[in-house]
């Protein structure tokens, strides 16, 4: 065979790779671009007659979605990066009156990061490497407080339906954030959305169970969306109202 | 991170691996360590916690740098060091899957400090400076400041003369401590190659 023939059939096999090769490409592109796609406000329908006779309902529903009183949690925490890497850690929660106490330790129980929350006022009392950035500081508490404490205002402004179908409570915070929050029986979503109406967080919480008469989630799985996406993957230890 | 590491490990192994030289620094007749298994009770004691988080695990080591470290609860997880590799395990939805970094390249590092003081006496750990108290106790001090700031002492009892420890107290804050207590030691028994290779 000729150098000039090996050249056409090699050629014709980088061609016919490339056909099969670049709509496999075109799709991840378009997966990654839909990733980064930002999720937008969606319009709440207003409740019909009927519904607005369980509309009382739902809202208690809402509001019993966030324990009351002194709690202390203890969850596995996987937290995955966008760009798949990661870490396992243990978090305590504990809820106190006005103030909000967290912790983060490794699985060997050494304590990473350790910080209060009172009258929104971050005092961090711990934090190493490598969480000893004042912007982690700040983004944990946000996450802690989106997933354990009621949404700022804590009465939600209206209840609707979804275009699904699927009831709502809808907050309005001061600073224009939204949230969303939708109950059922086998746990509750929350879906946050910053004051440019695009979705920043939301949280699937699953597998209530109940202490102390209250509903506690078993798995809670928080994702942050943006260029600094992440993912925490909570799995309950304990949960004790002290 | 990697001081982190360091001291937890160094911790964790010096509650199996120190007795020996313990016992030594203490006056009494030392014991060659070759391999050391045992279960543990972690206690994690903070401030904020209204009760201690408990963990359980087991410990094997094997002379000269074979560990395996593990936690079965509340969270699976092994460590493992292995002919010179450290590698850590967490196991999600049934599986084992090993994660990189929070410090585990640094891992290799603690395994040189707990086969350093096992050719040595307790009181040569570079890391440490240790006084030898009544009734077994021996305390541990970080020589510098930089660690001293993660943890202020570290606390060893010895479990009698049978050559292990009692418990390893570790000590980063006036109320924050993790307590390890050790039960069913076993000394120098011969240990399958494979403890130390997979989770």
């Amino acid at each position: 065979m000729s150098i000039m023939q090996r050249l056409v059939g090699e050629k014709t096999i980088l061609r016919g790779a490339l056909k099969s090769v670049l709509p496999c490409v075109f799709l991840l592109l378009l997966a990654a671009c839909s990733a980064l796609q930002p999720v937008h406000l969606p319009d709440l329908t207003d409740l019909d007659a009927v519904d607005d006779s369980q509309a009382g309902q739902f809202l208690q529903r809402c509001r019993n979605n966030f324990v009351t009183g002194n709690w202390q949690f203890v969850h596995s925490i996987a937290f995955k990066m966008a760009d798949g890497g990661g870490a396992t850690v243990i978090g305590v929660t504990v809820l106190d009156g006005q103030k909000l106490h967290c912790a983060l330790m490794t699985v060997e129980g050494l304590v990473l990061f350790e910080a209060e929350l009172a009258q929104e006022k971050l005092a961090v009392s711990r934090a190493l490497p490598p969480f000893d950035n004042p912007e982690f500081a700040r983004g944990l508490i946000r996450d802690v407080q989106a997933i354990f404490l009621p949404p700022a205002g804590e009465e939600p402004k209206a209840a609707g339906r979804l275009v699904g179908g699927e009831l709502v409570c809808r907050y309005h915070a001061d600073n224009g954030q939204i949230t969303d929050l939708l109950v059922d029986e086998k746990g509750s979503r929350i879906n946050i959305y910053d004051p440019d109406l695009n979705r920043s967080r939301s949280i699937v919480a699953g597998s209530p169970i109940t202490v102390a008469a209250e509903r506690v989630p078993e798995t809670l799985e928080l994702t942050a969306s943006g260029l600094s996406a992440y993912t925490l993957t909570m799995t309950l230890i304990s949960a004790d109202k002290i | 991170m990697r001081s982190l590491i360091v001291v937890l490990f160094l911790a964790a192994g010096l509650g199996f691996l120190s007795p020996a030289r313990a016992q030594d620094a203490a006056g009494l007749s030392p014991v060659r360590v070759e391999s050391v298994q045992a279960e543990f009770t972690q206690e994690k004691h903070l401030p904020i916690l209204a009760r201690p988080i408990i963990s359980k695990g087991t410990f094997v080591f094997q002379a000269p740098a074979s560990l395996r470290w593990e936690y079965l609860s509340p969270v699976h997880s092994v460590l493992l060091m292995d002919d010179g590799r450290t590698r850590k395990f967490i196991q999600r939805n049934g599986q084992f899957v090993e994660e990189q970094g929070m410090g585990v390249d640094s891992m290799a590092i603690v395994l040189q400090e707990i086969t350093g003081w096992l050719d040595g006496h307790i009181s040569d750990t570079p890391t440490f400076k240790a006084k030898v108290q009544e009734g077994g106790l021996i305390v541990l001090t970080p020589k510098e400041s930089a660690l001293a700031r993660i943890i202020s002492r570290i606390e060893l009892r010895l479990a009698g003369k049978s050559g292990l420890m009692e418990s390893v107290t570790l000590y980063e804050g006036p109320d924050s401590l993790t307590k390890l207590i050790f039960s069913h030691g076993v000394l120098n028994e011969k240990i399958p190659a494979a403890t130390f290779m997979k989770p």
